[in-house]
């Protein structure tokens, strides 16, 4: 059950669309619940009264509450990076600052239908590898967590942080149990003491990365090539 | 102790050696620094001649402890450096040279050699301080000496290793003393000399690297010089162009033809439309080295597929995303004129700050491989197959990675590089 937003003042887009949008739904036998919006304002209403979505289509162009301000809620003041966007633009000019909302992918309006269905299907894939659980056990409780909660595991002495955007869970563990316990190609191990997952990720560095909370992690030297060799992996299995 | 002359002459043999490796060693803390050699010489004898001297008329070994030292800081004037850094080093010279003189000394007295231990200890311990010397740069001063393979390295080793077990068995059989100098000044000639050569093969591996990198950079500055023509080039005929397009509307204007007007004015704006190039991201370096390069491409009759997502500013300077795309571009638009299903894919995209960049093409034949370095096919061997390694620098320098794939009809190459600024 997939949640989709669009978001477009034009109404014709919006229309066009939602109908690519049902009719890939009918043929994968996918439920797909869209939901329009013909303003910013009205989107951000609705995310202020913490209606999520897992994915939107967001035209850069609006008038008023535009796409780049509205990806900018998203991730910096409502610090959520598991609803996906995809930018929809009637010419291929992007500012840096689209860049820096971290969007799945961008779309002209005149794209073609499969365009948009491979757009969809990468976002849903993603979807899906979040949705998992990991187990622990904390405060002599057995815990889950949805993969897509996890922001990064770190490994200090015999113990794991493992660190959410609520709250830091502190367990015994150890970080080769954790990774042979993730089946998933979203977390990384960049260094002997931290796991982290991509979706929080927010720029990659030299020497570090930049997650989502701010906080700066170091990439070891062993961990460099296997963290790139990673990244690409992840892209060839995005691309054709 | 009374000296006899030939002791004094082994003496002088053994000095000289042992100076020039005390002098190498000092030269290797501060960057192996080849110029003023005509100074370093001079230096070199006068301290050789003065030590040698003060040694043999005043045998005192705080006076020789006081000229060595002297000396030492006299040639480390011709490095332009701190003068901590000068002492700590002239400090850790003397030390190791005080701590192999006494290991190889201990070593000899236990295989029971008494006779003239002190000229033996010296002259051996010279030689491993010299081998001490190679290990040293082999470890440190990797950019440098890594030209040379483990190898060559391993059998430069022996001819020192040999030279003292060629001693340490002279010395042991206790022959003739003059024969013994005689035989130990001969194999201090030959360690230098090879020594010596092993220094100029050093340099020259390095030089040659120097080169290879000068010729990317030309070929690089040379490439972004076409494009810059180029574009001046489609400059002067759009405004050629236009002038001609002004005259004819006005003359359709005086004539009061409002209607063909029209229609020319909507003609003209669909050719500006259809003349569009063949990629429009937001950046407008990628566009024009991509567009350049396209161009070429679409005259061989390929089917392009471009997908780029970039913003309009990169981090990445223009320059080294000529070198990256220009190469990559050269070598796909080499593949598909000989090859007989021409179809180009280009991606480019930026994420998380992470600039995914993936060429694929068509290829018909082989690729041809040497050492796991693909080869250039191309005619001009020496101008081109530059290419790859070029790219390759350039990812390196922004720490990133590359991959190299293909299968029987498709070549692919897929890098990712870092959007700092470097």
């Amino acid at each position: 059950m997939f949640k989709i937003a669009v978001c477009d003042d034009e109404e014709p887009i919006c229309s066009h669309l939602e109908t690519i949008l049902l009719d890939y739904g009918k043929e994968s036998n996918q439920q797909l619940e869209i939901e329009i919006f013909y303003s910013g304002e009205d989107l951000y209403k609705a995310l202020r009264l913490n209606t999520r979505f897992d994915l939107i289509f967001l035209d850069i162009e609006l008038k008023g509450l535009n796409g780049i301000k509205i990806g900018k809620i998203i991730r910096d003041e409502l610090y959520d990076e598991i609803t996906q966007i995809v930018y929809i633009s009637s010419k291929q000019e992007y500012a840096m600052e689209l860049f820096e909302n971290r969007p799945l992918n961008f779309l002209l309006k005149d794209s073609s239908s499969s365009e948009i269905i491979r757009v969809l299907e990468k976002g849903i894939n993603l979807i899906n590898s979040q949705n998992n659980f990991f187990e622990f056990i904390y405060n002599r409780n057995f815990c889950k967590l949805s993969y897509k909660d996890i922001i990064y595991f770190e490994s200090d002495n015999k113990k794991i942080n493992l660190v959410t955007n609520s709250e830091i869970y502190n367990f015994y563990g150890k970080i080769s149990t954790i990774i042979s316990n993730l089946h998933s190609m979203d977390f990384i191990q960049i260094h002997k003491s931290y796991v982290i997952n991509y979706l929080y990720l927010t720029e990659v560095q030299t020497d570090a990365v930049i997650m989502s909370t701010g906080i700066k992690l170091p990439i070891s030297q062993t961990f460099k090539k296997q963290f790139r060799n990673k990244l690409l992996k992840r892209r060839r299995g995005n691309l054709r | 102790m009374s000296l006899s002359s030939i002791d004094i002459l082994f003496y002088l043999v053994s000095n000289l050696f042992r100076i020039y490796v005390f002098l190498k060693f000092i030269e290797f803390f501060f960057n192996n620094q080849s110029n003023y050699t005509k100074i370093k010489f001079s230096i070199f004898i006068i301290f050789y001649l003065l030590n040698s001297s003060l040694h043999l008329v005043f045998s005192n070994p705080i006076v020789n402890l006081l000229s060595n030292i002297f000396f030492a800081y006299i040639f480390t004037s011709i490095y332009k450096s701190k003068l901590w850094l000068k002492i700590c080093s002239i400090f850790l010279v003397y030390s190791i040279n005080m701590l192999l003189d006494q290991l190889t000394y201990d070593l000899l007295l236990s295989i029971d050699l008494q006779n003239h231990i002190y000229i033996y200890t010296s002259i051996i311990s010279s030689i491993l301080m010299y081998m001490f010397i190679l290990i040293l740069n082999r470890i440190f001063r990797k950019k440098y000496m890594a030209t040379l393979t483990l190898m060559q390295c391993i059998v430069i080793f022996t001819i020192p290793l040999s030279s003292i077990a060629i001693l340490i068995t002279l010395f042991w059989l206790d022959c003739n003393y003059l024969a013994t100098l005689i035989m130990s000044s001969v194999l201090f000639l030959m360690n230098i000399i090879v020594f010596y050569f092993h220094d100029i093969l050093v340099q020259f591996y390095f030089n040659q690297k120097e080169k290879e990198l000068l010729e990317r950079q030309n070929l690089a500055y040379f490439n972004e010089f076409k494009l810059i023509k180029a574009s001046d080039n489609n400059l002067r005929q759009l405004k050629h162009d236009y002038k001609n397009h002004i005259l004819a509307m006005q003359k359709l204007l005086k004539l009061n033809q409002i209607v063909t007007l029209e229609k020319y004015l909507c003609d003209l704006y669909q050719f500006t439309e259809s003349k569009s190039q063949y990629v429009t991201s937001s950046n407008e370096h990628v566009n024009s080295i991509l567009n350049y390069k396209l161009q070429e491409a679409v005259k061989l009759g390929s089917i392009i597929n471009c997908n780029i997502t970039i913003p309009d500013i990169l981090n990445i300077s223009a320059f080294y995303l000529n070198i990256v795309l220009g190469n990559l571009l050269d070598n796909a638009l080499e593949a598909l004129q000989k090859s007989a299903n021409k179809k180009l894919s280009i991606d480019i995209q930026l994420e998380k700050n992470f600039l995914y960049i993936d060429i694929s093409n068509s290829y018909s034949g082989t690729i041809k491989t040497a050492k796991s370095k693909i080869l250039t096919t191309k005619l001009n061997t020496s101008e081109h197959g530059l290419g790859l390694e070029s790219v390759k620098s350039v990812v390196d320098k922004y720490d990133g990675i590359m991959d190299i794939s293909y299968n029987e009809n498709t070549f692919s190459v897929n890098l990712a590089i870092c959007n700092a600024l470097i």
